[in-house]
């Protein structure tokens, strides 16, 4: 393996495929920090500039621009609260207010730094554990997954503000919506209060862009009628990146989590980043001595989402490589490229096709590297851009880029009501004191719990009570532990903080 | 940022708003259920569940909120820093946001997406983009106001068609009256 790695350093760094790959990172960045264009579309139309390049160069500019795409994602949640990918949602709990309290340079590099971090620890899972994972993520059948969802939604109380009530309500809510079409199993074509369009279901993009921009467009444009807009704002500030650096290194332990859960949230097929980053934020928060800042503007949330993010793109091409299963969409767009070049996945990959395999994989990881420089000044111009853009201009600014990127989906004008529609029903459910967070939530992990949900139903057939196949196997007990560890866990801190404090107020204990 | 967040007026509106809260979402359970038009077993398996629980919620909120209402006593405790901080500063405290300006932008963006059906996507945006900027800018109605804002409009629009519909090949509606 080591011959093989040092063979494919030298592929990777000539300077055509370096070239090819800046250009691409360039692309992906752009491509991820636009609301609408997801890291798929990016992956999906670079494919046929491919078709021209060699096998190698060909996947190396594919590996970067979904790489670059995701991380992409951070500019806009930090800079006009919008996740420019699904993967970035968490992004915005704290870059935005990073953003607004001056701090959008220093999100922007904490993002990169955590980004590149993150993919880093992907890609060595990639090229170090690929087969041991991959028959990990065999053992997950239906059960699995709706347990899996189940723990996804249990991070409804990392999002709910004050009351948890209405964070499972914002869920369930998010749940019911993503019914809207047609059944997974069965086929039934569900609430779509006569509109054909509705058949295909609603775009999570759509939700995305409406319920995170659409009502902080009217808060802005109702600040700029005022007189007391205020969007981002800007000071030039010396030493940002080393001071950033130094705040990032200092919690190895949140990148490292990170990271971990991004590779295994990636290695499962269908978990996907808008998954990985809410987990990853939920457990940054739990183990973080300060919780209670979460959402403020801290940047050990902006650390935590972009590094297991990024750590998804390396943990998908697991079971993509060993057993030929996407791990998330783009994966999929990969393997037909592979197939293309005659490469298929499985053992000989990493035998007889090694320098081709190893030469991506380690393509990944300097593509990974290469995001650093580039995406810091990206980022920082910007974020002088955007914050010296009067808010009379920004709001309508905001307004074509949603309107294009609703509708660039699937060139449809539904989508586009939609997404209206979306972002003033978010505007008064925020009224409501019901967050978009735990909506959106509810919209990622629906598909999944009701496929898992109904799979699960089907394999019991058999058995005297059918459910209790969700009950009965050793990894579904595992999650159900988690689930109810991180249910209880507000509940199990409040208790252990109670009785810290009591210990400290005893006579002869010491004051806190 | 989020500090300022909590809803003004103490107990009583904090109760009124879950009881709000709570009706709207029974609301929108029955609008959904009486949706409902499964052909196979399987259709209803996961969202009649999640409709119930819903309803169960959402009864529980309201039922909360009604007793606390009537009791004059807070239904929930304040709400702390929430995931999406700052942005929620216009929408509890009611400080900045201001019904007028938020439904004219509301509106505006409505008729933006109504208006490119046809006049299309370039004339459409330049339009709604224009009257949205200039509006917001409180600008007097002078030629020199109107041509500066138009001016931005149609090299921010010209410059995201040549984005999308040219480099990107997404094809932009192109309006009725051109013959769509």
């Amino acid at each position: 393996m080591l011959a093989d790695l040092a063979s494919a350093l030298v592929h990777v760094l000539t300077v055509q495929n370096l070239a090819i790959m800046v250009t691409t990172i360039v692309a992906g960045l752009i491509a991820g920090s636009l609301p609408g264009l997801t890291a798929t579309m990016a992956v999906a139309l670079l494919v046929p500039f491919t078709f021209t390049m060699p096998p190698t160069q060909g996947l190396l500019a594919l590996g970067a621009i979904y790489m670059a795409s995701i991380y992409g994602g951070a500019f806009s949640a930090i800079l006009i609260n919008t996740p420019g990918t699904p993967s970035s949602i968490g992004t915005t709990f704290d870059g935005y207010p990073m953003a607004r309290q001056g701090r959008g340079e220093e999100a922007v590099v904490a993002a990169t730094l955590a980004s590149v971090f993150g993919g880093l620890v992907g890609v060595a899972a990639l090229i170090f554990l690929a087969p041991p994972l991959a028959s990990v993520a065999l053992r997950f059948g239906p059960p699995e997954y709706f347990w899996l969802a189940i723990f996804g939604l249990t991070i409804v109380s990392s999002l709910a503000s004050g009351s948890l009530l209405k964070g499972v309500i914002g869920a369930l809510l998010g749940l019911l919506v993503s019914t809207v079409g047609i059944a997974p199993i069965g086929g039934d074509v569900r609430f779509t209060f006569g509109q054909p369009v509705l058949q295909g279901g609603v775009e999570l993009i759509v939700a995305l862009i409406g319920l995170f921009c659409v009502p902080e467009m009217l808060r802005m444009g109702a600040e700029s009628r005022y007189g007391t807009a205020e969007a981002i704002s800007y000071s030039r500030r010396r030493g940002v990146f080393t001071e950033t650096l130094r705040k990032v290194a200092a919690q190895p332990v949140n990148l490292i989590r990170s990271s971990i859960i991004g590779t295994v949230v990636g290695i499962l097929p269908g978990a996907g980043g808008s998954i990985a980053n809410l987990v990853a934020y939920n457990e940054a928060r739990r183990a973080s001595k300060h919780p209670e800042k979460f959402g403020t503007g801290v940047i050990d949330g902006v650390v935590a989402t972009e590094s297991a993010n990024n750590a998804v793109v390396g943990g998908g091409m697991v079971p993509l490589f060993t057993l030929g299963i996407p791990g998330a969409p783009p994966d999929a767009i990969i393997y037909g490229v592979l197939l293309l070049h005659g490469l298929r996945p499985g053992p000989e990959l990493f035998t007889a096709q090694a320098d081709i395999t190893y030469t991506f994989m380690l393509g990944l990881a300097v593509a990974t590297v290469l995001m650093m420089p580039i995406g810091i000044l990206g980022g920082r111009l910007l974020n002088r851009v955007v914050s010296g853009l009067p808010t009379y201009y920004l709001v309508p600014a905001i307004g074509l880029l949603t309107i294009i990127g609703s509708y660039a989906i699937r060139n449809n004008f539904t989508d586009v009501a939609l997404m209206v529609g979306f972002g003033i029903g978010g505007y008064l459910l925020r009224k409501l004191d019901i967050h978009p967070a735990p909506v959106v939530l509810g919209l990622i992990l629906g598909p999944i719990a009701e496929q898992g949900l109904v799979q699960s139903w089907l394999m019991g057939a058999g058995r005297a009570y059918r459910w209790s196949i969700l009950f009965t196997r050793p990894i579904s007990g595992v999650l159900i532990g988690l689930s109810l560890l991180s249910l209880l866990w507000p509940v199990i801190a409040a208790r252990l903080a109670g009785r810290r404090e009591a210990r400290w107020k005893q006579p002869g204990g010491v004051e806190a | 940022m989020s500090d300022g967040d909590g809803p003004q007026g103490g107990a009583p509106q904090t109760g009124r708003q879950d009881l709000l809260a709570g009706l709207v979402m029974l609301a929108v359970v029955a609008i959904f259920w009486v949706q409902r038009d499964y052909m196979t077993p399987f259709g209803g398996m996961f969202p009649d569940r999640i409709m119930v629980l819903l309803a169960v919620a959402s009864a529980g909120l309201a039922a909360r909120a009604a007793w606390g209402v009537a009791a004059g006593k807070p239904s929930q405790p304040q709400p702390q820093a929430a995931p999406t901080g700052a942005s929620d500063a216009g929408a509890g405290s009611g400080e900045t946001s201001g019904g007028s300006p938020v439904a004219s932008t509301a509106v505006i963006l409505g008729l933006w997406v109504a208006l490119m059906i046809p006049l299309g996507f370039i004339l459409g945006s330049i339009l709604c983009f224009s009257l949205l900027a200039w509006w917001l800018a409180g600008r007097p109605a002078s030629l020199r106001a109107v041509a500066t804002t138009a001016a931005v409009a149609t090299a921010s629009v010209l410059v995201l068609y040549w984005v999308f519909a040219r480099l990107l090949a997404v094809p932009l509606p192109v309006g009725r009256l051109f013959g769509a």
